[in-house]
């Protein structure tokens, strides 16, 4: 009986020894010093991984960054669950109303995917697609290869899109309504053959299917880290001006000539997109500190992971708002 | 480690024990009040969820009918169009599709192990079987995309004449069957290797054959514990989100065949919450799909309770 009373104890004393060590961690991690807290798409999300590790190392500011989408972000804010939410398309009106503040951080660009091994992948490299032909592609107008371009070809066309919702997939709705006009998300989802969850099953599929078309983030078409092609996914050349492919619009062999062009205007928006950080009224303290230095410091560091930095105007227009802000 | 013993040397040995008694009475009342509200912990926690869920849903509610909702198939966030019948039709499909293909398996392979398999092979067999009941489901949805996916879309599709991806309602049913196969397999092993000897002995006894008995008397006896078995697969179907997720082809529509893709309500939850969260009347129709799903699971739940009581009572064998 008493043994028992006494192995109580023993785990008595054990239970308040790891309680004391566990508040030992929690405060010796972000008691007084507060972690910017951030979440939100997850487009940006690597890059503001990379902002957030050289920026800490030169302040000793601390980081707490999660994923989960942008609409997540948005809604984190409004609960006071974060500092700064990371969004991968414009701030729609209701959340402005709602008091949203973002300023654009950098460039992301989406691009038309095929497979290496597409019936047609040679009259494709050669003359590029037009919008038009893109948007008959992805409203099942055109349904067969032999009939998008001028090839004795009979193979129908698979359309994939994303079952997630992802901004991308939105910001190619809109390139592919053209001016003032814009397919909606649901829209372009229920006339694809098939939707896959995430970018990178996107690709897979693309790289496993001679048949398919589809849109991908440029950082799921090139390597990541020698920024060449070398999955079976490749980028489709964009003719803008119907007239074949110029050397102009010729610009897809690797990630630096992409991204070049996208910085020079060559390559249009959208489906290349502004990405935002936002904040819930105004950025405070250290959130605001960072969100400066991403607008200026921070901005050498896009294009080698992949993005295209804000262009000089609009980067100031942005430090502005920014300033103004506060 | 030994415990310190305190001595009863006999002196005021009285008040020693009537304290003793004192502690032991107090750690009972202590330790009785504390398992009663662990027990009364999880009913406020479902409380808690039930309500959380239909707070959030109210703002939609007020704008909207639910009967409106749940018969529209017009699901089309963006012009706050919010019609859930598509993914409730794929819910319906999924569920019963993959209970059809599993459950026959399933028991089969239940009798086998219970009944037919011996020594070595038993283990081996059983053993396998617990390993992926114990694989997390989004490793099948992994494995699937890479072999069940080409498959379905290159040769099972066609063969059936329907042009499709892979992607899809029977996709998603055939590895969702996998996914749950095991769970029901091991609990329908359970219950009828936990009926007694006598019964197939007095069976095989009157004359008999194995199968005989395992056809009528066995699986009789284990009825409610198989019936319910394959319950707990139906559950887990309904509301399995990963695999749904990653092969359904998410299309809020109505499927047209088997190989049609489509959604199902834990996918049409995993795949809109990103984006869905930020504007209130989006975030409320998410909710509210999740209320259904909740309220949907309950009425299941409680309706196999009911049934589950009933065949008791009339495949008793005692």
């Amino acid at each position: 009986m008493t043994q028992n009373y006494s192995r109580r104890s023993v785990v008595q004393l054990a239970g308040a020894g790891s309680a004391l060590a566990l508040a030992g961690c929690t405060s010796s991690n972000g008691g007084s010093s507060s972690a910017v807290r951030i979440s939100g798409g997850v487009g940006p999300l690597p890059m503001v991984e990379v902002w957030a590790d050289i920026y800490s190392d030169e302040t000793d500011t601390t980081f707490d960054i999660s994923g989960g989408g942008t609409g997540v972000g948005v809604s984190d804010l409004f609960n006071e669950q974060v500092d700064i939410a990371m969004m991968g398309r414009d701030p729609y009106d209701e959340e402005v109303e709602q008091g949203l503040f973002a300023v654009p951080m950098l460039i992301d660009t989406v691009v038309g995917t095929i497979n290496e091994n597409n019936p047609v992948f040679d009259e494709i490299q050669e003359n590029g697609l037009t919008r038009e032909d893109l948007e008959a592609v992805f409203t099942k107008e055109i349904t067969n290869w032999g009939d998008l371009v001028d090839a004795d070809v009979d193979e129908e066309i698979t359309v994939y899109g994303r079952s997630d919702s992802s901004a991308a997939y939105e910001q190619w709705g809109d390139f592919l309504g053209g001016e003032d006009d814009a397919w909606a998300e649901s829209e372009l989802e229920n006339l694809a053959d098939a939707n896959h969850n995430g970018d990178q099953a996107v690709a897979e599929a693309i790289g496993r299917e001679p048949n398919a078309i589809s849109l991908n983030n440029i950082n799921y078409v090139y390597a990541l880290d020698s920024g060449e092609l070398e999955s079976p996914v490749r980028p489709i050349p964009l003719d803008q001006d119907g007239d074949g492919l110029s050397d102009e619009e010729d610009f897809y062999d690797t990630r630096d000539e992409f991204l070049a062009a996208v910085e020079e205007g060559r390559y249009p928006a959208p489906p290349a997109r502004e990405m935002f950080l936002a904040a819930n009224g105004g950025f405070e303290d250290e959130a605001y500190d960072f969100v400066e230095w991403v607008l200026s410091d921070g901005q050498e560091y896009v294009r080698d992971n992949g993005y295209v930095p804000l262009e000089e105007d609009r980067l100031e227009e942005a430090q502005n708002n920014l300033a103004g802000e506060a | 480690m030994s415990a310190s013993t305190e001595s009863g040397d006999g002196t005021d040995g009285a008040t020693a024990s009537d304290e003793r008694i004192g502690r032991r009475l107090l750690t009972e009342r202590v330790s009785s009040l504390w398992l009663t509200g662990a027990g009364y912990f999880a009913i406020a926690l479902f409380v808690l969820i039930v309500l959380t869920l239909v707070y959030q849903s109210l703002p939609l509610l007020s704008e909207y009918s639910v009967v409106q909702m749940l018969t529209s198939s017009n699901w089309s966030p963006q012009q706050n169009e919010f019609g859930f019948l598509p993914a409730i039709v794929g819910t319906i499909y999924v569920t019963i599709l993959s209970m059809l293909m599993g459950a026959p398996i399933a028991i089969l392979a239940a009798i086998y192990i219970a009944e037919f398999a011996e020594g070595r092979t038993k283990t081996i067999v059983s053993s396998f079987i617990d390993v992926l009941a114990a694989i997390p489901s989004v490793i099948f949805g992994l494995v699937a995309l890479i072999v069940v996916v080409p498959l379905v879309g290159d040769y099972i599709a066609p063969a059936v004449g329907s042009g499709a991806t892979g992607l899809g309602i029977f996709t998603v049913s055939l590895v969702m069957a996998i996914v749950v196969t095991p769970f029901i397999i091991s609990l329908s092993v359970e219950s009828l290797e936990a009926l007694p000897d006598e019964l197939r002995e007095t069976s095989l006894g009157v004359g008999a054959t194995q199968w005989e008995t395992i056809r009528i008397v066995l699986l009789r006896a284990a009825g409610p514990g198989i019936f319910s078995a394959i319950l707990l697969g139906f559950g887990r179907v309904f509301g399995a989100t990963i695999v749904p997720a990653m092969l359904i082809g998410g299309q809020t529509q109505i499927p047209d065949s088997l190989f049609a893709t489509g959604q199902t309500l834990p996918t049409l939850i995993v795949n809109d919450f990103g984006e869905l969260m930020s504007v209130p009347i989006r975030q409320s129709a998410l909710i509210f799909v999740g209320l259904a799903l909740v309220i949907v699971v309950w009425l299941f739940n409680f309706g196999a309770m009911l049934l589950r009581k009933r065949l008791q009572q009339r495949w008793q064998y005692q």
